[in-house]
């Protein structure tokens, strides 16, 4: 009874945590923003010509005294000016490339006026001036490990073919390890594929990279903006350990129809947008097709196993002056040939499919001068491993996620905050045990909700305190997720800092004895309850980040950047060692320890770009279980888990010259650790008096001491030279590419079993052609 | 002329110097790197067997330790095994025998037509034909015996089962009691069996197994009630108790006394060969079978039917 009573006692108590965060959350979105006596403008800045929104644009407020207000546009094209005294004030709404629209505007007490501009792009002798949002963007613009990414940033990648790709950006940074051109993986900072969030228009997309590694489900075509962060985010996003990619999509012409087609020997795509309703109601979409198989693989005169392809929509609708909302859908498969299969079964193939629609509802409320955003989404990965005819593995995740966000821009002060619920469905056929986990259907319900202060705290400061309380289905209590980030500015110096707590209740199981493994299992951390032999459970898995940069732009061309960073993670699943010749293994507890530091050199020039980055990283796993003690003699083994790589070199320039852009990257990654072997032999288990001949005996590899090896080290060169054309009502672009210019033989995978290795793309010259309306 | 030629002959090489300093570097560059994933190992065998005095003919699996993952060929392994009794020097040559497993593939296994005596120390050597040799010793357990203490006949009913002879490990102990009683229907047991390894306890040579029949009545009643059927007002019969156990050798000792393949697996985790890998057992398993006595067996809580004795009682195999 006094178990009973105590259980209880800590059910109210987290039940009052849970009532007093609610309250609390409400309290501080309102109470800045609800001050009755003063107005505040806001509205939407889109680009007349399209209907898209344009982000950073200046919006001005001078009153008759001359004192300045004002502040600058969100992705989604918003602006708030808030605690503006009644009065008469002369508006000013400018951006790079546009004509600058004035007015004159009248406040009276209390007013929250919307006030919507649509910016005409400026012409300069007939011809079209075409800015892209300026701001903290390019490779070198990292903040404490925030970086964003736009369309042109990735257009400067040399791809296989002329429709640029997220993935391909991706590969370019310091920060990310992706495990070649094949593999379907990035590792962030350290931080494994299952620790990383991936949003498009704030759906989650469990496994968007495609098997082949230039290609993501976003063609850049689609992107508005990419948030990168790398560690240390903020409280708006949690259950995830290491970083989040955070995609927004373009919303679509509201004017006219527009089309493109492009065709390379690697993918095929069409893409379309256009007004449903004329300045109301806009349609983005896009499929993609992957041809390696048929065309590559036929003119290299090797296999090419893969099939891949995604497709997008999104609708947009301006339903009035201060309200907006999108559905967002998207549909990927993957698929890849591991090994020749038994007669009868077909081939081993690894598949995935990701589903997932959402909708969000973006309003200003006319009695408070905040921004509320409401989301609603679904997403789904199937993922199969097995024979093609009767895969012997599956494993599902559904997820349904609401959330409602309020944000407040003030004079020096913004809040964001909001409360996310969701729900996620686990479900796995494994024909048996599984890394040491037999798993069944799970459900994990989940809800947090989140505090986020940007003080501008003036001398270049800006301190942005947050705080996450979230509810795990492993444990009911409250698990508090602080976090803090720093920006310090001062002329051409740029200081970055970030801290925080992380914790991570879903678990990405794959074989980690091989970071080019792409079937995962989800699953969840063992609740409290749960009969088991892990230390971790009633636990979810966390991580500490820390992060300091610094950034300068020494002058309008010339920026470098520097930032370490520090990732502690906790209450880890890892793989065990097995003898066993097989794929799969137990899973033991662990922690994890991530150093690294990235430098980074950007010149930008109208004719030429260079951008040379480094990035030396360490990833310690450290295992702790007792038969550590047995196998290794110590209490626990410390390791670098297979993704650890240690250098890695992106050299990326672009040229134009005549009518061509040239376009050339080098990447270089030093080698990754893999467990060596001794020899192989066979093993028998004899427990009792049993015959020796009629024990069912087994094959065993005999490992050295776990990732002892170093994989030999990866290299390429890229280039593409690609031109456009003008038609009558069309522009056709060429592009001549060649993927691994030197055929260099970089290894994708060493299997130990059978000394077979599989190596990467060889040189792959490619032509591709891209037509678009005008 | 001379003049031109000499220009060509200073300048052009040059020229073609640096690209060919650049054809030569992109290259290289191309080249590829071998990856050095297998070590080899100096051991050459590794061994898999059990020696048992309460088999005339004694089997050893043999493996050869590889470089490569390969089936094992169905053809003689190029090995010589043989066995010395290292307490009265007896040497033997054993026989390679080909064994096909269920999954299809083949395994060596080495045979002697011999019985292992009790106590004795035996030398097993496998050498190859540069003359490598793994070589695994090994002690067969004594000869033991159980001695039952039944002195003990009031409630609680403990009976000391004393394991005597010197036996240097002891696993997978289990008591059996045969029971028979009344059951309106459903599935009827014929015995139920206790592991009861956790309760040994060492007193010099000797292995003592406290066994509470009391609480072992307890819970075989438990066990009926929860398979249904069973009369309360009746009670159960004892028919015999049957007492089983492994003797082992002292080295025969896995981690946490568990036997998981899982970690048994890995190499150096339990193993006795010197220069290879692998563990060769030796043991035994013995067990006796007895009726106690009608004043223990009531006591214990069993039904005694005064005067009678249950159908066909089992032979005591205890001394």
């Amino acid at each position: 009874m006094l178990h009973v009573s105590k259980i209880r006692h800590k059910q109210h108590q987290a039940y009052r945590w849970f009532l007093v965060s609610i309250c609390l959350g409400v309290v501080a979105a309102w109470v800045p923003a609800a001050s009755a006596q003063f107005a505040s403008l806001r509205g939407f800045v889109t680009d007349a010509t399209t209907g898209e929104p344009l982000e950073l644009v200046n919006v001005v407020l001078r009153d008759a005294t001359g004192a300045v207000r004002g502040g600058s546009t969100n992705v989604d094209g918003l602006y708030q000016v808030a605690r503006l005294d009644p009065g008469r004030y002369i508006l000013s709404v400018s951006f790079i490339g546009y004509t600058t629209l004035s007015d004159t505007l009248v406040f009276g007490r209390g007013q929250n006026q919307t006030y919507n501009v649509a910016l005409q792009p400026a012409t300069l002798e007939g011809e079209e001036v075409v800015v892209e949002a300026e701001g903290p963007t390019g490779a070198a613009s990292i903040i404490a490990g925030q970086q964003i990414i736009r369309p042109a940033d990735i257009a400067r990648v040399p791809t296989p073919d002329v429709i640029g790709d997220l993935a391909s950006y991706l590969s370019t940074l310091p920060a990310t390890v992706a495990v070649g051109d094949r593999g379907g993986q990035v590792f962030i900072r350290g931080g494994e594929p299952s620790q990383n969030m991936v949003l498009l228009d704030g759906i989650m997309v469990y496994q968007p990279f495609h098997i082949v590694g230039f290609y993501s489900a976003f063609p850049s075509s689609i992107i508005s903006r990419t948030d990168l962060f790398a560690g240390g985010f903020g409280a708006r996003h949690g259950s995830r350990l290491s970083s989040i990619i955070e995609v927004t999509t373009r919303n679509g012409n509201q004017q006219r129809f527009n089309g493109e087609v492009a065709v390379s020997p690697f993918m095929s795509s069409l893409q379309v947008e256009g007004p449903l309703v004329r300045n109301r109601v806009s349609v983005l979409a896009s499929v993609r097709e992957a041809l390696v198989e048929e065309a590559v693989a036929r003119y290299i005169d090797r296999p090419m196993p893969f099939k891949f392809g995604d497709a997008f929509a999104k609708v947009h609708a301006v339903l009035s002056t201060s309200a907006r909302a999108s559905i967002t859908a998207l549909r990927t498969h993957d698929r890849g040939r591991l090994a020749e299969g038994r007669e009868g079964e077909g081939a081993e193939q690894v598949r995935w499919t990701n589903e997932a629609i959402g909708a969000r509802y973006l309003f200003l409320p006319s009695v408070v001068p905040i921004l509320v955003d409401v989301h609603a989404s679904y997403s789904r990965l199937n993922n199969e491993l097995g024979p093609s005819i009767l895969p012997t593995r599956r494993s599902e995740i559904t997820h349904r996620f609401f959330s409602i966000e309020a944000q407040y821009y003030g004079d020096r002060i913004d809040v964001e905050a909001g409360s996310k619920a969701w729900g996620t469905n686990l479900s796995s056929d494994l024909g048996g045990i599984y890394q040491g986990f037999e798993f069944r259907r799970s459900r994990v319900y989940n809800w947090g909700s989140y505090l986020d202060f940007d003080f501008d705290v003036g001398a270049g400061w800006h301190v942005r305190p947050s705080m996450r309380w979230q509810f795990y289905s492993v444990r009911f209590k409250p698990f508090w997720e602080p976090r803090l980030r720093i920006e310090w500015q001062r002329g051409i110096h740029q200081v970055s800092a970030a801290t925080g707590l992380y914790q991570q209740e879903i678990v990405g199981i794959t074989d980690r004895r091989d970071a080019a493994s792409v079937f995962t299992v989800w699953s969840k951390v063992p609740s409290e309850n749960v009969v088991s032999d892990l230390p971790v459970r009633g636990r979810p898995q966390r991580a500490i980040h820390a992060i300091l940069g610094y950034r300068a732009s020494l002058n309008e061309r010339l920026h470098v950047a520097m930032e370490g960073f520090h990732k502690r993670l906790i209450d880890l699943f890892v793989p065990e060692w097995t003898a066993f010749p097989r794929l799969w293994t137990r899973l033991q507890y662990g922690t994890g320890m991530v150093w690294g530091f990235d430098a980074r050199v950007e010149y930008q020039h109208p004719r030429w770009y260079v951008n040379v980055n480094y990035g030396l990283s360490s990833t310690r796993y450290r295992a702790e279980e007792d038969v550590i003690q047995l196998w290794y003699g110590t209490e626990n083994l410390r390791y670098r888990p297979p993704h650890d790589r240690r250098h890695q070199i992106n050299i990326l320039a672009t040229t134009r010259v005549r009518s061509f852009d040239v376009q050339v990257r080098w990447e270089f990654g030093s080698g990754l650790p893999f467990s060596r072997v001794v020899g192989f032999d066979g093993f028998a288990l004899i427990d009792d008096i049993v015959h020796p001949a009629r024990v069912e005996g087994a094959q065993r590899v005999i490992y050295e001491r776990p990732y002892q090896g170093v994989l030999p080290t990866y290299h390429r060169l890229d280039v593409s030279v690609e031109r456009r054309f003008t038609l009558s009502n069309s522009y056709l672009t060429v592009q001549a590419s060649a993927i691994n210019a030197y055929d260099r033989t970089n290894l994708f995978y060493l299997d130990i079993f059978t000394l077979q290795r599989v190596n990467q793309l060889p040189l792959v010259p490619a032509l591709s052609l891209k037509l678009e309306t005008r | 002329m001379r003049y031109r030629h000499s220009h060509i002959t200073h300048f052009m090489p040059l020229r073609y110097w640096g690209v060919a300093v650049c054809l030569g570097v992109i290259g290289l560059l191309g080249c590829e790197e071998d990856v050095n994933a297998v070590l080899g190992a100096e051991q050459p065998y590794t061994l898999y067997g059990l020696l048992t005095p309460a088999a005339d003919t004694q089997w050893v699996r043999v493996y050869e330790v590889a470089n490569q993952l390969t089936p094992i060929a169905p053809v003689p392994l190029s090995a010589h095994f043989t066995s010395v009794d290292l307490n009265t020097g007896e040497e033997r040559v054993w026989q390679d025998s080909l064994l096909q497993e269920q999954n299809g593939s083949y395994a060596h296994v080495f045979w002697s037509p011999f019985r292992a005596a009790y106590g004795h120390r035996y030398r097993l050597s496998v050498t190859d034909a540069k003359g490598a040799a793994s070589v695994s010793e090994v002690d067969v357990p004594p000869f033991t015996r159980i001695e039952i203490d039944d002195s003990r006949q009031f409630p609680p009913v403990v009976l000391n089962l004393n394991i005597v002879g010197g036996a240097p490990r002891l696993y997978k102990v289990e008591v059996r009691y045969g029971i028979d009683y009344r059951s309106n229907g459903g599935p009827k047991l014929d015995a139920v069996t206790f592991s009861h390894g956790n309760r040994l306890r060492q007193d010099g040579d000797t292995w003592i197994l406290p066994l509470n029949m009391s609480n072992d009545v307890s819970a075989i009643r438990t066990e009926l009630r929860n398979l249904g059927g069973f009369d309360l007002n009746v009670g159960i019969l004892l028919t015999g108790v049957t007492v089983r156990y492994l003797v082992a050798s002292e080295d025969w000792d896995p981690p946490n006394g568990t036997f998981d393949p899982e970690v048994l697996v890995e190499p150096g985790t339990l193993s006795n060969v010197e220069n290879g890998f692998g563990f060769v057992a030796a043991g035994y398993r013995d067990h006796c079978t007895w009726l106690p006595p009608e004043d223990v067996r009531r006591a214990a809580g069993f039904r005694v039917i005064v005067g009678a004795t249950p159908t066909n009682p089992p032979p005591s195999t205890c001394p």
